[in-house]
Order: structure tokens, then C-alpha cells, then sequence
């Protein structure tokens, strides 16, 4: 099937250029391997102008209604392969092979991994990377929390909710988490915030039982919940050319446009905006619906 | 129809419990919700079941799936 457009990844930013694509009348097909993305885990996203306290996949859920309202063509698979074809087309494989004209390309992050001993065997073990999933299994236990930015300081807070007593520990000597979210963290009785601190390994028998600092330290615990950034999902761009930056992220200009014609990409994976959220993200989306629509408008890139 | 008998171990904001149990909703097969939250208990027999202090996890007859992960969830289904 030919497409005008081929949207991949189904998070805020490729949800919102779906449905501006859609309202430009473009032909529009959006492949996701799970909608909503990595916004369905937030447990509470309290930073989307209308909606205070919604949870992300409500939040989620709403965006694909309204794409569903406008019956844009959805795929649920994984993409596996993106390559420009002699006709001028994309192709994209996902299971089967889609055709577009152009790409707006937006997979999003996946979760960075600390890359230390015991971290793999612990896995699910005490070691843990959704806060919202497994958090509640610590109730009156010692956990704690490693990253210093904004989904650091949302796990600690909806972890001391549980857990007796919370560790946050950060790399840096303060914390990147939006000042809102810090006064929370530092009004809990529960957390503890311990700066310029590094975990060397995880430590347990059958499951987690401690940690060793980098400092020599150990730390005893139930569990290690891990929020230290993501790595943006553009390693099957590298085949296109694509520029990205030393840290993966794809290098697009004000209208999201790469250096590819006809390829745009948006969302989280971009060099477009630091802050990433989900109004950012959205943003992108909708600006590289309009752009892709003017290029097959004009030819112009 | 699927006859198999499942069990969904969950906790109550858990956004990959809710995606599952909509999945098997979706396709018609019913399941029996295991919260460890609600029942703190049940952390052993997850553990002694798969491993894992970690949710969700499906137990399809005595088979242990971590995480939620549809395309193994359709193998083992037959779906």
C-alpha cells in the first residue's frame, strides 16, 4: 500500500502528527508496536495544560481516540526496516511493506541501563525500571531511586507512598527534576536525597539484598528502581543517512525537517527541544505534518 | 475458543496489567487478576512462579510470561 505519509511510533509526537496529517487530507498510515508509547507508563502527568492529574494512558487513550475519529490507517508491529526505494518512496517494513512518500519518524527513547555488575542477574529481582509497576510490591520496605531528573523525583515520590524509607540517589550534585517536584521529594519524611553518590554493583542471593557505592559503601535494600535517562530508538536511521548527534538524537531544523527530503522527525528522539514532554513532543508532531504537507504541496524541502 | 487457564499477576496503577488485561478482554479469554498490592501474600507465589518481584506476570496453564509481550502472548494462546 502507497502512502503520503508514514508515521512511525505511536507516542505523543506521532499521535499528534497523525491527526494534524489527517486534517491536511493526506493519506496517512501510523505503525506503532504500542500505542500511546512510553507516555502510557507516567503514573501522573501533571504538566499537559487542561488536564491536571491525568495518568498517562488515559492521556494516551484520548489521543488515539481522536486519531480513531478521523479513521487514519493504524499498523501495530514493529518496524524492522526503512529504505528509500528508486521510485522515490520510502519503504517500511513492519511485518508486511508500506510504501510512503514521506516519513515523519518518531520511536521515541528506550530506558538507559546503568551498565554495572549485578544489574542484568537482578533483573525483576529488586532491580527495577517502572516505578508504577512494581513500586507497590515494596510496602513498608527500603528502596531506592537512581537518576536526578524529572522521572527520578516523580519514582521517589510515588515510591515513598509505599516504601518505608526512600534513597535517591544522585549522580550530580543537585537534582535536574523540576523544583515543584524536589519540594515534594524534600517535604517527605521518607526520602532521602543523597547527592554526588554513584552505584558501583548490586548485590543478593536469590534477590536484590544491597548495593555497593562507588565510595565503598554498601547499602542494604529490597530494591534499586533505575531512572537515568534514555537513548534515543534512531539506529535504523543510520542506512538513510541521517544526521544524529554523538548521543543518537536525530538533527532536525524549526520544521522538523532531517537531512534526508521528505524525511522529518519528531518527538523526544529530536536535537529540537531539551525539555521533552509530552506538549514538546506534540508540538513536533503537528509541525512536521505541516511540513511534510507543504513539501508534497511544493516539492520543496 | 481459548481454553486455557490464566492468571494475571498485578498491581493497581500498573500501565502493562491494565494493557494485558484489556488484551485478553479484547480477545475473550478470561482470567483470573492476582494483586499482589491488595494481597502483599501473593509476592511469594509470584516469586516461587516466575522468578520475579516484578508485574505483570502471566501465568497461561503452569507457563510463566514476564512482562507483557503480545506477540509471545499470541504464540502461546494460538491466537
Amino acid at each position: 500500500m502507497r502512502y503520503d505519509v508514514i508515521i512511525i511510533g505511536g507516542g505523543a509526537a506521532g499521535l499528534s502528527a497523525a491527526l494534524y496529517s489527517a486534517r491536511y487530507n493526506l493519506k496517512t498510515l501510523i505503525i506503532a508496536k504500542e500505542f500511546g508509547g512510553t507516555g502510557n507508563i507516567a503514573h501522573k502527568v501533571d504538566n499537559w495544560i487542561g488536564e491536571p492529574g491525568i495518568t498517562g494512558m488515559d492521556l494516551m487513550n484520548k489521543f488515539i481516540k481522536h486519531i480513531d475519529e478521523y479513521k487514519v490507517s493504524k499498523v501495530e508491529n514493529e518496524v524492522t526496516n526503512i529504505s528509500k526505494l528508486s521510485n522515490g518512496y520510502f519503504s517500511v517494513k513492519a511485518g508486511k511493506i508500506y510504501q510512503g512518500k514521506t516519513i515523519i519518524y518518531s520511536l521515541g527513547m528506550k530506558h538507559k541501563e546503568l551498565g554495572i555488575p549485578g544489574e542484568k542477574e537482578f533483573s525483576g529481582k529488586g532491580v527495577h525500571y517502572c516505578y508504577t509497576c512494581d513500586g507497590p510490591l515494596y510496602k513498608n520496605k527500603k528502596v531506592a531511586m537512581v537518576g536526578g531528573g524529572d522521572s527520578a523525583g516523580w519514582g521517589s515520590v510515588f515510591l515513598s507512598e509505599h516504601a518505608k524509607e526512600v534513597y535517591t540517589l544522585v549522580r550530580k550534585p543537585v537534582m535536574r527534576a523540576e523544583p515543584i517536584t524536589v519540594s515534594q521529594m524534600n517535604a517527605s519524611p521518607k526520602i532521602k536525597i543523597k547527592y554526588n553518590t554513584e552505584v558501583a554493583e548490586i548485590l543478593g542471593e536469590k534477590v536484590l539484598q544491597k548495593i555497593r557505592l562507588k565510595n565503598g559503601r554498601t547499602i542494604e535494600l529490597d530494591a534499586v528502581f533505575i531512572e537515568v535517562g534514555h537513548i534515543p530508538l534512531s539506529d535504523m536511521v543510520k542506512s538513510l543517512r541521517i544526521k544524529r548527534t554523538n548521543h543518537r538524537y536525530i538533527i532536525v531544523d524549526n520544521n522538523q525537517k532531517t537531512n534526508v527530503k521528505g524525511f522529518c522527525a519528531a518527538g523526544d528522539i529530536t536535537t529540537r527541544h531539551t525539555l521533552k514532554q509530552f506538549i514538546t513532543s506534540a508540538a513536533e508532531g503537528s509541525v512536521a505534518a505541516e511540513t511534510v504537507y507543504n513539501y508534497l504541496k511544493s516539492s520543496k524541502w | 475458543m481459548v481454553k486455557k487457564k490464566v492468571q494475571i499477576y498485578t498491581t493497581n496503577v500498573c500501565p502493562w496489567c491494565i494493557k494485558a488485561k484489556e488484551f485478553f478482554k479484547e480477545n475473550k479469554i478470561s482470567y483470573t487478576e492476582k494483586n499482589v498490592q491488595k494481597d502483599p501474600k501473593l509476592a511469594d507465589e509470584l516469586l516461587e512462579k516466575s522468578g520475579q518481584m516484578g508485574v505483570p506476570v502471566i501465568v497461561i496453564d503452569d507457563k510463566a510470561i514476564i512482562g507483557f509481550n503480545k506477540e509471545r502472548l499470541k504464540k502461546v494462546l494460538g491466537l
